[in-house]
């Protein structure tokens, strides 16, 4: 248990604290769009549930034709993006470098393990929790509003149905946090299975075809506000089943890498 | 021949070399002897144009170094870990680095190799090589077309006996018009190899 | 200078970085294909086949410029590539520079070889590298669609272009189909390559091999993100060299964008030719 502590701290340190420039990008990024999403109609007040669905709007499904071309909705797709760079290649720099050491005096690989889960986990949480920040912030200083409710984005977007608060949370937060998550460690996985730079590109893929096919196994879908059932009014996913699938990517993951790593040459 | 006068490096507040007056002449083997920190290998990076100093100058054959020249004209050097390419047997890592040499560089590249006991016609790549069969190629590209200048950061590390004995006698062997200059913290090797000897202590050289 | 140049082409022969780029395009190149011939020109056969031969004078028969994965509009495959040409772009040679740095191997070549010369012999072999496995793809898509597809150009009633006849090349597009396909692929070529490059001047800020790797794709969704829907979205690397032309382009947005990156990429790259400290 001290070991699996001294290394989460170690992570925690390492794999987040001293990765400030990651953040400064995010920041750079969403403060952007913020400001676009603001200048949309500036006499129309939002708060921070209209920035994030902004953020998390993605696209409608999309319906293959030769005359309506396929792109990839780029504010979405960077702010899911970020996360990866997070991820990055620490665990597997780690492994042969001082996450060496820590294997040796532990006596366990599942220690360290385990703490990469956990720092994995915890830096999207932090990644989403800055999100949220800045979205308070940004509605705050210039939105006029720090309530729950999508007034103006569903304004801007034509659609006048009543959507509870707490399905609000669940659309903008709860949902793409789940599929952040579920996405990371997938990386995790693949980077400690194959390399780095295959997770990243098979990362980046997933989302590109998760725009493209409105399907349940494509996880990115649950993260798009357009691609809610609820919100596309039937011709989108059913939400229910994303706990179910991501929970299932989530534990094949942890347990197919778990196994890689159990059996992998620390020094390749 | 080598000159540096008042040479001294600082990094941020720290001088890690000191107002270094030395003069190295060819046909001598200059041993470096201090413990680790005290400023042997920075003296090396200076002398072979990989580490400006902060005041002074080095002058090597009448031309100031990091003026009238980037890096001393035909020089060979091991300093800290050895680094070629992985994907690259010992011979072409050579072959790559002797083509800046000469056009047909194979003849000084198959001397070099047999010198540290390395065969030449090996397939194996770098990377899978041992830590001792790094150095020897580290030491093989030093030493290969017998430059000037041989500049030795503990060529010795990680060498078997039989291997060291002959680096030794090559060593002794190219000294004739050549500077070769050592650093290294073991005594005896040093006592063995070296003309002069210089001490080292906290960024100062001190004849022994 | 050649010496130096023929030993940087022989590095990038020995890396598998660009067999893999390669294979990457290869492959996303048969995706496209796959889904083309599935799901368009099947069903176009099918819809003829039915008896609607009269009305295929409305339709657009399937024809090269159509399967193009420069041009397959609807194709996942299609904006795949494109959204990836960055990072495969640096895949063959893009981090060498850096690894070379760190790992101390320059050194060794820099008391032999001038070291601007260095530098020079490997932004060469990185522009070119990555501009082949970027404009590979291209090619070898159109090659083999023109192996069971003709070489006609597409019919401009019926509305399958986002190309109309004020953007560039318009002409080209609807004359002569392989002419557009041999310039898009040049200019995939010329972007491949600096966005390989922009990874060499990267190489000396930074300490993590990761951020060489993805810099240029960073680097390319940050401007498509912070340009999108301003007026300097034509100007955008990703918009630009994408044949769909997706937004109105005209030539100067192409060399505008084409000149300010190469800028970017030999300024960043020529402090490197510099002296300066190697440790």
């Amino acid at each position: 248990m001290n070991s699996f502590a001294a290394m989460l701290k170690y992570d925690l340190k390492n794999g987040i604290v001293r990765q400030k420039m990651v953040y400064m990008v995010a920041f750079l990024l969403n403060g952007v769009a913020l400001i676009k999403f603001d200048n949309i109609d500036k006499q129309l007040e939002y708060g921070p549930y209209d920035c994030l669905a902004y953020l998390f709007e993605g696209m409608y499904p999309y319906v293959p034709n030769v005359g309506s071309p396929f792109i990839v909705p780029i504010v979405w797709f960077s702010v899911m993006m970020i996360p990866a760079f997070l991820i990055g290649n620490y665990a597997n720099n780690d492994l042969s470098g001082y996450g060496s050491h820590i294997i040796l005096k532990s006596k366990n690989k599942s220690v360290w393990f385990a703490s990469k889960v956990v720092w994995c986990l915890l830096s999207v949480i932090i990644y989403f929790l800055f999100l949220v920040v800045l979205t308070y912030g940004f509605s705050y200083l210039y939105g006029g509003k720090t309530e729950v409710g999508i007034d103006k984005w569903k304004l801007c977007n034509g659609f006048f149905r009543n959507i509870a608060e707490k399905d609000v949370i669940v659309f903008t937060v709860i949902m793409p946090l789940i599929t952040m998550i579920t996405c990371s460690i997938l990386q995790l996985a693949i980077s400690l299975i194959v390399s780095t730079q295959a997770a990243y590109i098979s990362i980046a893929a997933f989302y590109v075809m998760s725009a493209y096919f409105t399907n349940t196994l494509f996880v990115g879908n649950y993260s798009m506000m357009y691609k809610n059932e609820y919100i596309s009014m039937g011709s989108g996913i059913n939400l229910h089943n994303q706990c179910i699938v991501c929970g299932i990517i989530i534990l094949i993951s942890i347990a197919v890498s778990f196994v890689v790593v159990k059996k992998r040459d620390i020094y390749r | 021949m080598i000159k540096i006068e008042n040479l001294s490096k600082k990094f941020g507040k720290t001088y890690v070399l000191s107002d270094v007056n030395l003069e190295f002449t060819p046909g001598m083997i200059y041993g470096l002897r201090g413990t680790n920190g005290s400023g042997k290998t920075m003296l090396l990076r200076c002398i072979t144009g990989m580490l400006k100093p902060t005041s002074g100058r080095i002058l090597i054959d009448e031309k100031e170094l990091y003026k009238d020249m980037d890096f001393p004209e035909n020089l060979g050097m091991l300093i800290e870990n050895p680094a070629f390419i992985g994907n690259f047997t010992a011979y072409e890592n050579l072959r790559i680095l002797g083509s800046y040499m000469t056009k047909n560089p194979d003849e000084i590249i198959r001397k070099a190799l047999d010198v540290v006991g390395l065969d030449p016609d090996d397939k194996k790549k770098y990377r899978k090589f041992s830590l001792g069969m790094k150095q020897k190629l580290g030491i093989a590209a030093a030493i290969m077309g017998e430059p000037d200048i041989i500049i030795l950061d503990e060529p010795f590390n990680a060498l078997d006996e039989k291997s060291l004995e002959k680096v030794h006698h090559e060593i002794c062997r190219l000294k004739d018009e050549r500077i070769i200059i050592v650093a290294c913290h073991d005594k005896t090797e040093l006592d063995s190899l070296a003309d002069k000897i210089y001490i080292v202590r906290e960024g100062r050289f001190f004849d022994e | 200078m050649g010496t130096v140049l023929k030993n940087e082409f022989q590095k990038l022969l020995r890396y598998k970085g660009i067999y893999i780029a390669l294979i990457i395009g290869t492959l996303i190149v048969l995706g496209d294909i796959y889904y083309y011939y599935s799901e368009i020109y099947v069903r176009f056969w099918e819809y003829y086949n039915m008896g609607y031969e009269k009305n295929i004078g409305m339709l657009q028969p399937p024809v090269l410029m159509e399967s193009w994965i420069g041009h397959n509009l609807s194709s996942v495959y299609s904006e795949m590539f494109y959204v990836l040409l960055p990072f495969i772009a640096v895949l063959p040679f893009g981090v060498t520079y850096y690894e070379e740095i760190k790992s101390g191997y320059m050194k060794n070549v820099v008391i032999r070889v001038s070291r601007r010369k260095y530098v020079l012999a490997k932004y060469i072999v990185t522009f070119v590298s990555g501009g082949f496995v970027c404009m590979f793809p291209t090619l070898l898509s159109a090659w083999i669609a023109s192996l069971y597809l003709p070489n006609i150009p597409l019919n401009p009633t019926a509305m399958v272009s986002n190309v109309s006849n004020m953007s560039f090349l318009s002409e080209i597009f609807y004359s002569k189909p392989l002419l557009y396909i041999l310039i898009y692929s040049f200019i995939a070529f010329l972007f491949g390559g600096i966005f390989a490059t922009m990874s060499i001047g990267i190489s000396h800020l930074c300490d993590n091999r990761f951020f060489v790797y993805f810099f240029p794709f960073l680097l390319s969704i940050c401007t498509e993100y912070i340009f999108n829907s301003t007026s300097l979205m034509q100007y955008t690397p990703n918009i630009v060299v994408d044949p769909n032309q997706r937004v109105f382009i005209e030539d100067k947005h192409i060399f505008t964008t084409l000149l300010v990156m190469f800028a970017i990429s030999v300024l960043s790259c020529i402090p490197q030719g510099h002296k300066k400290n190697l440790v």
